[in-house]
Parts: structure tokens; C-alpha cells; sequence
């Protein structure tokens, strides 16, 4: 049943093992918060002045590692991506996507409305989902493009992590490379989310039930999808 | 590209039916836990039952705050007040915004009507105070959600008042403040301070 373990643990893939459990701890000890900046960062953002990378670099990342809407969706992009080259095109896409709206949104001051953000969010996870598990193809009869899909999803997220910063009164004073540096923190948070996730699919489709768990793992993140949707337009009505 | 192409595609019948008891899965999680530890929203009362409706009850509206009126404080050997009821949750309301205070003034020709909002989220908090110069106005202090269209929620209406001032806690995210109409026959100037946790004073465009 087990397949034979043909490479054992690489020292590379040992190193990779460690830096997701110790992103994976680093997400617990930080309270996972999928909505919105901890209570204590709020504090930071509302008396920062001026020019502060550093920091703005660490919140875009622990805002990516910790937000689960955001890695449930890259986890579905990637599902079925096995060349390194594919994945790090997705994923490019995906990080063109948000940045542009990242960067518009919070610098042309546009406010969307947060909980209709995070309800797309919701539904480009269910669509994610629904698309791994070929519901377009049968039921479309064509495979809508998936690079298209998370490109414009990808724009959705950038809004919500605008509306995320857009929650305090920023510093006029340094706020371009602010912006910037919370978009680096993001790029840098959602490599590391992406490494861990890359490895935990790697021991995953070793194993002979990858293909049989597949399905059932894209309609539980589905669920998650419908989940995040119905949290999100739920606070919209009673906000 | 992807393997997608090599997997044999589920059928019609069997799509809807993962659809929906993904559905169903997600329904039946919202209900009983998500909305009672998000929001408090609990049909079914599985979610007080698991004790998650108390998750929510931080965020919870101040009306369900029993009153303090009952809490007396008392002065100690120390000299230090000390509450005889706990009550430290009641009386603080801890903020992570800077402290402002803003004023801001403006005059009303006879029969015409005006605003000044301050933007503000649910839960935080201003003393304010204004005053009519030149004759009295009608006023309605009153606050919108984004995006609400011409929905308002009315706080204090009164006719032919001089002057208003008080303490107001955000209900919901918003736009807060306060619409003046001069019924008079001379002009009217209406001179509002406001003082807390707002994000901005503002005259709507």
C-alpha cells in the first residue's frame, strides 16, 4: 500500500520541513487572525510616523502566513500544479493581481466595502475548488482559463488587503514606501506560505490515495469557500 | 497543463451532489458555530450551549452593558477609590486610536440645512458640545453605514434648540453626526468641538 520511500529526507528538504513547522508554530504563537490586524499591530499602525519598512515588511507577512483566506486559495491554485515553473507562474499572476490593487486601493483611498470583499474571497475559494474538481469543464464543456481566474481573483485580494490597512489612520508621512514595504512583507509571507504548503502536497502526492483524496479535499474546500461566503455577507446584513 | 486534463471528469449528477453538501457542510458549521462565536447569531442555541456565544459578547452592542449606576465608589483607607462592584470592563472603553479634537463651524442663510459628520467605527467614542449663534435651529444628530444609500439611523432630534452636548458611542462603522435646518430669519452659525476617538470631522460634499 505505502509506496517505497525513494528519497529519503534531502538535507534541502529537511531545512524546508523545519521552516514550515516553524512557520506553521509562528502562526499560532501570532493568533491567527484571517480578518483584519491583532490588536496589538493596530496600536503600531496608529502611532507609527514617517518611514518604518521594516515593520510594514513583517505586518504584510504575518498578515499573508496568518490569513487563511488567502492560503486556502493559493492552496487551491496550486492543487494540481506539479513543475516548479507552473507554480511559480500562478503565483505570479496571483501576486500581480493583489499588488495592483493593493497599491490602488490604498493609495487613491478607495474604500471597498471589507465584508463584500471577503465574501469574493469566500467565492474565489468555492471557485477554486469547484474548478480542481472539473465542475466548469463538464459543465461549460470548455476549462474556463485558470491563469485568467486567478488574476482576477487575485485583484479581489489585493482589495482586501487594502481594506486591512485602510482599517487605521495612516501616517501621511512615508506612506508610498510604507505601502511598498507591506506589499514586499506580503510577497515574502505568502513565499513562505507557499513553501510549506508546496512540501506538505509533495509527502501528500507520494502517497497511493492522492488521486481518491483529491476530490473529497477539493469539496472540503469548497466548504471552507461557502464558509468564509456565508461568515462575511452574514456581517455585512447584521454590521 | 494540469493533470486536470488526464482525470476523468465527475459526472453531472455527482457534481451537484458534492456542491451540495458542501453547501449543506457549510450551512450547518455557519450556524452553529461560525455566527454564534462571530456575531452572536444563534438559532439554534447550540452555539450558547458550546459556550461559543460568549466569543462574540465583547463586540456586542453597549445596550446589553447592565447599567453602573448600582456601582458606588467608595474612597479606602488608602485614599485610592476603589469600585464596590467589579467593573473595570463597564467603565473603560480602551482605544488604539489617538485622542483628537476637532472644531468646526457653519452658517446657515434662513431656511437653508447642513451637516457635519465624523467618521468613526463601531465602539468608539466622543464628548461633543455645539452651539447656535444667531438664533436657533432644528437639528437631528444621526449616523449612515458605508454604502447605505439615503438609510440613516436617527440618534436625537429636538426643534429650536440653542445648543446640544452629551457622549456618543458609535453603534456601527460609519459617518456620525449631526444635520442642522435655521427656520429662523436670520443667518445661523453653528460651532461644534468634538473631542475622542474619531477618525476625522468632516463637512459632507
Amino acid at each position: 500500500m505505502v509506496p517505497p520511500a525513494k528519497n529519503p529526507l534531502t538535507s534541502a528538504n529537511r531545512y524546508w520541513l523545519f521552516s514550515f513547522i516553524t512557520v506553521v508554530l509562528l502562526g499560532f504563537i501570532n493568533n491567527a487572525h484571517g480578518h483584519g490586524v491583532a490588536e496589538d499591530d493596530k496600536t503600531f499602525l496608529a502611532q507609527n510616523v514617517g518611514m518604518q519598512l521594516v515593520p510594514f515588511i513583517y505586518l504584510g507577512a504575518t498578515h499573508m502566513v496568518t490569513g487563511y483566506d488567502h492560503l486556502l486559495f493559493l492552496f487551491g491554485v496550486i492543487f494540481f500544479l506539479y513543475r516548479m515553473r507552473e507554480v511559480a507562474a500562478y503565483v505570479t499572476l496571483f501576486a500581480v493581481g493583489h499588488s495592483v490593487t493593493l497599491l490602488y486601493g490604498v493609495l487613491s483611498g478607495t474604500h471597498v466595502n471589507p465584508y463584500i470583499v471577503d465574501a469574493i474571497i469566500g467565492l474565489s475559494v468555492v471557485y477554486k475548488g469547484l474548478d480542481n474538481i472539473g465542475a466548469f469543464k463538464r459543465v461549460l464543456g470548455f476549462q474556463p482559463s485558470t491563469k485568467g481566474a486567478v488574476l482576477i481573483f487575485g485583484f479581489f485580494h489585493g482589495f482586501g488587503l487594502a481594506t486591512k490597512l485602510q482599517e487605521f489612520t495612516l501616517s501621511q508621512e512615508g506612506l508610498v514606501p510604507n505601502i511598498l514595504a507591506f506589499n514586499v512583507g506580503v510577497e515574502l509571507g505568502q513565499l513562505l506560505a507557499l513553501s510549506a504548503i508546496l512540501i506538505a502536497m509533495g509527502f501528500w502526492r507520494r502517497t497511493s490515495a492522492f488521486d481518491r483524496h483529491a476530490y473529497v479535499a477539493n469539496a472540503v474546500l469548497m466548504t471552507a469557500g461557502f464558509i468564509l461566503m456565508g461568515y462575511q455577507i452574514t456581517g455585512y446584513f447584521s454590521a | 497543463m494540469t493533470s486536470l486534463d488526464s482525470r476523468p471528469l465527475p459526472t453531472l449528477p455527482q457534481l451537484v451532489k458534492t456542491t451540495g453538501i458542501a453547501l449543506l457542510a457549510a450551512g450547518a458549521i455557519l450556524i452553529v458555530s461560525v455566527l454564534p462565536a462571530e456575531y452572536g447569531i444563534d438559532p439554534t442555541g447550540i452555539g450558547k450551549a458550546l459556550g461559543l456565544t460568549k466569543l462574540s459578547t465583547v463586540s456586542a452592542p453597549l445596550e446589553a452593558v447592565p447599567p453602573v449606576a448600582n456601582a458606588v465608589p467608595t474612597e479606602s483607607d488608602t485614599g485610592i477609590l476603589e469600585e464596590t462592584v467589579f467593573m473595570n470592563a463597564l467603565v473603560i472603553a480602551k482605544s488604539s486610536v489617538p485622542l483628537r479634537s476637532d472644531a468646526m463651524s457653519l452658517t446657515l442663510q434662513p431656511g437653508e440645512g447642513s451637516e457635519i459628520k465624523a467618521a468613526m467605527r463601531k465602539g468608539q467614542q466622543f464628548v461633543f458640545s455645539w452651539a447656535a449663534e444667531g438664533g436657533k435651529v432644528n437639528f437631528d444628530m444621526h449616523g449612515e453605514a458605508p454604502n447605505a444609500g439615503d438609510k440613516f439611523t436617527s440618534y436625537w432630534k429636538d426643534v429650536q434648540q440653542s445648543g446640544a452636548s452629551g457622549t456618543f458611542i458609535a453603534p456601527f462603522d460609519g459617518t456620525h453626526g449631526w444635520y442642522w435646518r435655521n427656520r429662523g430669519k436670520q443667518p445661523v452659525t453653528v460651532r461644534v468641538k468634538v473631542s475622542g476617538f474619531h477618525e476625522k470631522l468632516f463637512l459632507p460634499g
